[in-house]
């Protein structure tokens, strides 16, 4: 059986992120690392960065302490104008 | 070049569903499987029907350790779930609720239908086969037994699409 194409992907969140560059100037730190500092499982970092799960404004206060940076360093959400 | 983090394996939380759902799925075959069999005016509280539930203890307990073992392997280790991991579970319950409600709608809905609402449209045959079957303890008690078989079913299924897909 052949599954349609983009059967599993699901529709980026429109929240971007810079997690893997923060991460590759962090001492290329792994993604399992910063699970572990933000108490949660590699996946959902992994989701995080290839956008489709947005993440709590808790969770992504956390991420943005761990590498030292602003909420909105790490997190940007596009204003209208580029909809 | 391929990054090596983001290659998709199977996480524990995703073998550990499965191992459920595999376990589930065993169990309630099996029940199935022997209640069938019974006659359909075997009460709840005859020898027969008791034996079939106390020897699911022992099988349950064997099953569950075996299964555990092969999926978790010898990592056994256990994460506490994120808020990924609740939110997937949330969505999962809502789909698996929405399918028990369904499935007891249809039920009921066929026994409604074939006693009284439209019976001319039932064949006189069917009829009287269905609710022999349909209403009788055991029947009604397998009925249910399916239908939240079908719901966990969903649940865990919707749980490893969701788990697949990201969210």
């Amino acid at each position: 059986m052949v599954l349609p194409a983009g059967l599993l992907s699901m529709a980026k969140t429109r929240i971007t992120n810079q997690i893997r560059t923060l991460r590759f100037f962090a001492d290329e730190m792994s993604q399992a690392v910063l699970a572990e500092k933000v108490c949660v499982t590699r996946q959902t970092i992994m989701a995080i960065e290839a956008a489709k799960y947005s993440p709590t404004l808790e969770l992504a206060f956390k991420i943005a302490a761990v590498f030292g940076k602003e909420l909105g360093e790490v997190f940007t959400y596009p204003d209208k104008a580029e909809k | 070049m391929p990054n090596k983090e983001n290659k998709i394996s199977l996480s524990n939380r995703e073998r550990s569903i499965f191992g459920h759902m595999v376990f589930e799925t065993g169990i309630t075959v099996y029940y199935l499987w022997h209640a069938i069999k019974l006659p359909a005016d075997t009460l709840l509280n005859s020898s027969e029907w008791v034996g079939l539930v106390i020897s699911l203890i022992p099988i349950g307990i064997i099953g569950g350790i075996i299964i555990g073992a092969i999926v978790m392997g010898t990592k056994s280790r256990t994460t506490t779930a994120d808020e990924r991991d609740r939110g997937i579970e949330s969505k999962a319950d809502g789909i698996a609720y929405r399918m028990m409600i369904a499935a007891i709608a249809l039920y009921l809905g066929l026994i409604g239908f074939t006693y009284g609402i439209q019976p001319d449209l039932v064949p006189d045959t069917f009829a009287e086969q269905w609710l022999t079957f349909a209403i009788t303890p055991l029947s009604v008690l397998n009925a249910l037994v399916i239908i939240m078989f079908v719901a966990e079913t969903s649940k865990y299924i919707s749980q490893l699409w969701f788990y697949r897909r990201g969210y």
